[in-house]
């Protein structure tokens, strides 16, 4: 059973506390996003999911244990993320990219086994890219490189996939593809988690939204309760209408807040 | 510094294919060879061919089946004792700086980075200087390498130091520390030279030296400086993983499992052993850590598992060829070592730099 | 979480790897000479040679505490450094010498231009060339990079690290005595020896006895002479006073003009390339603080042509009848040589 937990976790900066503390509790299986505004802390709190930064105070838990207390690589192995930014000015090959998500696993000295292989042609077919597998990285559009970098990360075979923003530079058709990846993902069991600030888009396959605003988690649960409008006005400072589409999710409209 | 190398592309910028690692270890090999045995050919003196075989022959076989073997002392002591450990040394050098050279342009995402950027060049120049002006260097063939060697390492020492807050060391500020450093030991030195600039003599050797050289080598500099060179190369080959990870940013690098920190400091001190042992032996020479990954990188590609070995043979063919040029171009006086990687290496440099911007389309 | 304790442990590992290893080298495959250190005050290593014997085989022990032998007259003698080609050209034939400094052939700064272009030895800077000549003798500066050295011996040539920086002129003729000894020149070089001395003597005879001590200069560029130099035994063999070393320079050292004025010297000795004497000359003439001692203002400065300007070598004894010539000889100021 794989738990994210977030124990009064909160980071400072120069005495200042920025973010928390916060608790919060991801468990298998979900699809989970962070949204708030931009400085709200979702990328803050991803990182300290993914165990990239340490809580100055509180605990970041994975599975009971402290996350910094195990060593690197078996945080690496459970825990993958994908960074927001995607540009890459090398020309790695797709495939030298791919081979790099089995870091953690191999030894130093072990060559590549078939068991890397396998992973890595499973998630260069899951992420529809294995016509893509000798093409270098530099010369692939933003979705493309998106869907690389998500495999990437599958290549590890993790327990939890942290993505930064993934749909930010991406068109719209991109966009949509790479969230349905990400929900099928969380339907095999994984646990999926995305921050990102175009709730729009994300809602419609999310099952459980955390919304943060200045380093403080308000409010999470499923998206009915936490995107009451009260709270989009209050976070995001806009109005916010919602407008039922034919596939049933409901779709936000904004206004500006008449003063 | 780390704004404008995030605007450099570190490789291909148009999607050119690569160039097979069969063809170009096809090409090399045979020049690397030739270059070897060109080297041991050619010399101030002529010695023929079968001389230079029979002379092999005498030093690597065992005694009972040399007997009838009729070689002269003179060109046994010239094959043997003058030629081959100078090629062998100009190959672990020219080698040596071409694998440092891979290790920081990765670590620095940077094209332009080069071994003596985290300092450890001009401290074994600052250490080499003492050793001359104390006079030590006239009297003992091991002072020099050995205070260069040591020169190096505390310089690498001091520039860590500088750039580590908690156990962090970012990058941007190790490279600054390592230039403003090497700024500082590089003025040390020179006081050292100008205070001393009356001793004529001294003086002259500090800058010859300092200009590269490979005059007066021994198999007790083969001995000084291929250890370092091999243990270096290896360190570097163990850490290939790990630099494709670092080249893609130290957070991407962090979330696969490398620990970032550890990681640059075995790169930062292997670097630094790889520099401060060519620098023991051969003093100052450049471009050959700047330009031959960097070539390897546009020929071959980013990935350094197969950029370490290719630099490195390169680097190491390279160099045997510069000191060749630098031995016969005027004999009997020979140019100094470091004056003609920078006349070979600086054009071919800026012809590969204006092939990439013309070819790409980066803006 | 790391504290500094640690980030200094590799580093300082490494350097003591470093020296076992040049430790295991010196051991193993080290020349002669190993990790010697340079001796503070430098005991000149000649007084131990047995100088008058004739027989051979001789012994000689240099400053690397090398005991070289000899065991016939040498006839291929090679040498490194420009001060000793001075020195085995005045005490050899000119055929025995089949290897030069790169100097020689330098014609503004060689005193023994004529005999390199009349029996073009080879140039000793490369060692091949050097082996491939099969020398008897290498004479190799004290002062230059081991390296050098430690090739040349391992190759089985024979070595002999010479004094090629002196503080008196006796030191000077001891070394013209050591060449012979070592080469088994011996007679050319007490000739040699001699005519220097008595040169060196009948400059000091110039003096008028009971004269003033003449204050001298001495001016190489921006530099001058002071205490435990060649310039200030040769200023008070003439009787002189040697005005660096009365205002506490010591060694070879840069002045300013303005010192030079203060100091106020009586007569300036003064170098210029072959041929320049005059414009030198005029230069320090007009030089704003020049002018302004006496030297310049009763025409008290001396030229002389580099070549023979302190050449650390037997052409020192024409500099210093040059200089006690012009002080109280007939001629003063002008050119010399």
């Amino acid at each position: 059973m794989s738990i994210l937990e977030a124990r009064n976790a909160g980071v400072k900066r120069g005495g200042r506390t920025i973010f928390g503390p916060a608790s919060v509790c991801i468990g298998a299986g979900e699809m989970t996003a962070l949204i708030g505004p931009n400085g709200s802390g979702k990328s803050t709190l991803l990182r300290l999911f993914a165990g990239l930064w340490q809580p100055d105070e509180g605990e970041m838990l994975i599975d009971g244990e402290a996350i910094h207390s195990l060593p690197r690589r078996e945080v690496a192995r459970r825990v993958a993320f994908v960074p927001q930014e995607t540009q890459i000015d090398f020309g790695f090959t797709v495939s030298e990219i791919l081979a790099m998500g089995r870091y953690a696993h191999r030894g130093r000295f072990s060559p590549q086994s078939q068991v890397d292989h396998a992973a890595i042609n499973s998630a260069a077919a899951y992420c529809d890219i294995t016509h893509l597998i000798d093409r270098a990285i530099n010369t692939l559009s933003g979705g493309e490189r998106q869907r690389v970098l998500i495999a990437r990360s599958l290549v590890v075979e993790p327990e939890f996939i942290l993505l930064d923003e993934p749909t930010a530079n991406l068109d719209i058709h991109h966009a949509l593809d790479v969230l349905q990846l990400c929900e099928s993902l969380s339907r095999q069991g994984r646990t999926v988690i995305v921050a990102t600030h175009d709730f729009n888009l994300v809602t419609r396959h999310v099952t459980r939204l955390i919304l943060l605003q200045g380093g403080l988690l308000i409010a999470e649960g499923l998206q009915e309760d936490v995107l009451a409008p009260r709270a989009i006005q209050e976070v995001f400072h806009v109005e916010a209408e919602t407008v039922p589409t034919k596939t049933g999710q409901p779709v936000y409209v904004f206004h500006q807040r008449i003063r | 510094m780390s704004a404008a190398a995030q605007n450099t592309p570190l490789a291909n910028v148009s999607s050119r294919p690569r160039l097979r690692l069969s063809v170009f270890y096809g090409f090399l090999l045979p020049i690397m060879f030739l270059s070897l045995l060109a080297a041991v050919g050619i010399g101030s003196t002529h010695i023929s061919w079968p001389t230079i075989l029979r002379v092999a022959e005498f030093k690597i076989l065992p005694h009972a089946w040399t007997s009838s073997v009729h070689v002269t002392k003179a060109d046994v002591v010239i094959v043997w004792l003058i030629r081959v450990p100078r090629v062998i040394v100009a190959f672990f050098v020219g080698a040596g700086l071409a694998s440092a050279g891979v290790l920081l342009q990765a670590l620095f995402r940077n094209p332009l980075a080069e071994p003596s950027l985290v300092g450890a060049g001009e401290g074994a120049v600052l250490g080499g200087v003492i050793s001359f002006v104390t006079g030590w260097s006239a009297t003992s063939v091991l002072s020099l390498p050995l205070m260069a060697m040591v020169g190096a390492l505390l310089a690498l020492f001091i520039v860590y130091a500088m750039s580590t807050r908690g156990g962090v060391t970012p990058v941007a500020t190790l490279l600054l520390a390592g230039v403003a450093t090497s700024a500082l030991l590089s003025s040390v030195a020179s006081l050292l030279l100008s205070v001393n600039i009356v001793n004529w003599q001294i003086a002259q050797e500090i800058v010859f030296w300092m200009m590269g050289g490979l005059d007066a080598r021994t198999w007790t500099h083969v001995w000084l400086c291929a250890p370092f060179v091999v243990l270096g190369f290896v360190a570097s080959l163990l850490q290939t993983r790990d630099l494709d990870l670092l080249q893609l940013g130290e957070e991407t690098a962090a979330s696969f499992g490398v620990d970032v920190e550890s990681s640059k400091r075995m790169l930062t001190l292997t670097a630094a052993i790889l520099t401060g042992a060519a620098v023991a032996v051969a003093g100052l020479i450049g471009f050959v850590g700047l330009l031959v990954p960097h070539a390897a990188r546009l020929i071959l590609g980013p990935s350094n598992r197969t950029l370490l070995p290719a630099s490195a043979l390169t680097g190491g063919a390279f160099l045997v060829l510069c000191d060749l040029l630098a031995r016969t171009i005027h004999p009997p006086t020979e140019i100094r070592l470091g004056i003609v990687t920078a006349l070979c290496g600086g054009p071919l440099f800026i012809y590969l730099l204006l092939r990439q911007y013309r070819g790409g389309a980066n803006g | 979480m790391h504290d500094p304790l640690r980030t200094m442990v590799p580093p300082v590992l490494l350097i003591l790897l470093v020296i076992t290893i040049a430790g295991g080298v010196h051991t193993y495959a080290s020349p002669p000479g190993g990790l010697q250190l340079p001796v503070l005050e430098r005991e000149d290593g000649d007084a131990r040679v047995r100088t008058g014997r004739n027989q051979y085989p001789r012994e000689a022990v240099d400053s690397d505490e090398v005991k070289v032998s000899i065991a016939s007259p040498a006839h291929r003698v090679v040498s490194q450094y420009w001060s000793i080609d001075e020195f085995v050209y005045s005490v050899l034939p000119p055929q025995d010498v089949v290897a030069v400094s790169q100097s020689a052939y330098a014609e503004e700064i060689s005193n023994v231009y004529q005999s390199v272009q009349q029996f073009k030895p080879t140039v000793a800077t490369d060692v091949e060339r050097v082996v491939a000549l099969d020398p008897d003798l290498l004479l190799v500066s004290r002062e230059g990079r081991a390296d050098y050295t430690s090739l040349a011996r391992s190759s089985g040539v024979p070595v002999y690290r010479i004094k090629t920086n002196f503080e008196n002129l006796d030191q000077i003729e001891h070394n013209i005595r050591l060449v012979g000894y070592l080469t088994g020149q011996d007679e050319s070089a007490a000739k040699e020896a001699s005519r220097f001395r008595a040169t060196v003597e009948k400059a000091m005879s110039l003096r008028p006895p009971g004269s003033g001590k003449p204050r001298i200069l001495g001016l190489g560029g921006r530099y001058s002479y002071g205490r435990k130099t060649l310039f200030q035994d040769i200023v008070t063999k003439l009787g002189g006073v040697n005005v660096g070393a009365e205002n506490g320079l010591v060694g070879y050292d840069s002045v300013n003009f303005e010192q030079i004025v203060r100091w106020d010297p009586e007569w300036i000795v003064a170098g210029a390339k072959t041929g320049n004497t005059k414009q030198v000359l005029a230069t320090l003439m007009s030089d704003p603080a020049i002018s302004l001692t006496q030297a310049a203002r009763n025409g008290h400065i001396v030229v002389i042509d580099n070549r023979v300007f302190l050449p650390m070598s037997p052409y020192t004894s024409i500099f210093v009848r040059a200089i006690a010539e012009a002080i109280y000889g007939q001629q003063h100021a002008g050119d010399k040589l």
